[in-house]
This record gives structure tokens, sequence and C-alpha cells, in this order.
């Protein structure tokens, strides 16, 4: 049904949200996970949004056009004693920025919060509009 | 408990004139409702309308069974569903009890 339109927009708008949150979960769950450096560094998921485009100008809302990972060398540090580090002793820390992360995660938060309370207000409009002529 | 799906098929016998108490007073009301064209709400095909509520209630049946096994994913497309098919049940609703009212003044017209 078209009048639902707005519902689906914001259902779709969560949808993102809260993979994004997924994503920064699994960001700073992985803050610590060191590698050999020889080896790629584990790398900061990102999500990828698309808009998705309608006939009329107004889109439908917003798509997870794919999960990239953040680019850039991962630092490297003196840990001879640990298991993974090579000859040397340095092994490759994440790339995983922590403030980055956690204003990333009030963003996501707060935007999965937003599209929570279209889908309020648009529920309350219409229901409104059904009590027109009510007495 | 699941509500099963309403076919068009089972509206056909409300659909026909005269068939709104069984008195065989000026149909426009009837025609109204089945959405002829010539009726006081020309254009609604309510036999579709209700069929699209129907499969809103049937959607949101079926998350509600994926939340409570945890199988959800986006557990607000279950709210979102749901509230869908309160507005579809709502909205049909409101359109019975109004063709109703409308029947009713008609019925108080003195001759």
């Amino acid at each position: 049904m078209t009048m639902f339109r707005a519902l689906d927009n914001s259902v779709s708008g969560a949808n993102l949200s809260r993979l994004w949150m997924d994503a920064i979960a699994d960001n700073i769950a992985n803050v610590n996970t060191v590698r050999p450096p020889d080896e790629d560094p584990f790398r900061a998921r990102v999500v990828i949004a698309q808009s998705v485009e309608g006939d009329d100008g107004i889109g439908h809302g917003v798509r997870p056009a794919a999960i990239g990972l953040y680019g850039g060398e991962g630092p490297l540090a003196y840990d001879p004693h640990h298991p993974l580090a090579d000859e040397d002793g340095m092994v490759r820390l994440p790339v995983v920025d922590m403030t980055v992360e956690m204003s990333n995660l009030i963003l996501a938060s707060r935007t999965y919060e937003a599209n929570l309370s279209v889908i309020d207000r648009v529920r309350d409009s219409y229901m409104a509009a059904l009590r027109i002529g009510n007495r | 408990m699941s509500v099963g799906p309403i076919s068009s098929s089972s509206l056909g016998a409300l659909s026909s004139p005269g068939s709104i108490g069984g008195i065989g007073v000026s149909t426009d009301v009837g025609r109204a409702v089945s959405g002829t064209g010539r009726g006081a709400v020309p254009g609604i095909d309510f036999g579709g309308a209700l069929a699209d509520v129907s499969t809103s209630l049937d959607a949101a049946d079926q998350l509600a069974t994926q939340v409570a096994t945890g199988q959800i994913e986006n557990i607000h497309e279950y709210t979102a569903a749901a509230t869908k098919a309160q507005l579809g049940v709502e909205l049909t609703v409101a359109f019975q009890r109004r063709a109703i009212e409308a029947f009713q003044e008609i019925m108080r017209i003195q001759i």
C-alpha cells in the first residue's frame, strides 16, 4: 500500500542504523586484535549507504550498498614476547580509531531513534486522519 | 492465533445491489461499497483493499513468530508491520462505519 511509504522509508533507515551499530560493535570488539606484521591488519568496517531513488523525486529510503574497510597502514608496536611477533619483535595493531568509533556509535544510535520517532509520528498522523468526522 | 486471508470471491455477495438488509431500496450505498463508479465513493476496490489488509496482517503475524523464536534481524520491522496492519484495520472499520452511517441517513429520509 503506497500510503505506507513514509513507514517503509523509516524502516530502511532503521535497518541501516542497526547494521551500522553492528559494524561499530565489531570494530570496538576487535580494537585489540593484533596480527603479525606481514599480514593485513584488522581494518575497521564501514557501512557504505546508498539512497534508493523513486519515480516522483522522493526516494524509497536507504540501502547498505557495501561494507568497506578502512585504509591505511596499521601501526607497528614493539612486543617481542608476543606469540605473533616477527623476528624484530614487532606486531601489527588494528586500524581502529576508538574516538571515531565512539562518536559514530552516538550518531548511529541517535539516527536509529530518529527513524523510530518518524514511524511513531506518521502512525499518529494517519490515525488522526481516520478520526475525521467522529462524533 | 492467525486469521485466514479473506478472498475477494467471498465479498461478491456483499457487493451486489440490494443485498444490504435485503431491502429493495435505491442502492446507491450498495454501489458505493462495490465501487462500480457511480456511487458515493467511486472507484474503490473494496475487495482488493480488504485483501491488502489481510496480507499486511499475515506479514505482521509472520514477523511476530520470528520475534518469538529469536530469528528476527531487525526488531523495528515487526513494530512497523504491526503499525501498518493496525492502520489498515482501522481504515477498514472506519470505512464500514461511514457506509453504515450514510445508509442510516438515507433510511431516515421521510417520504
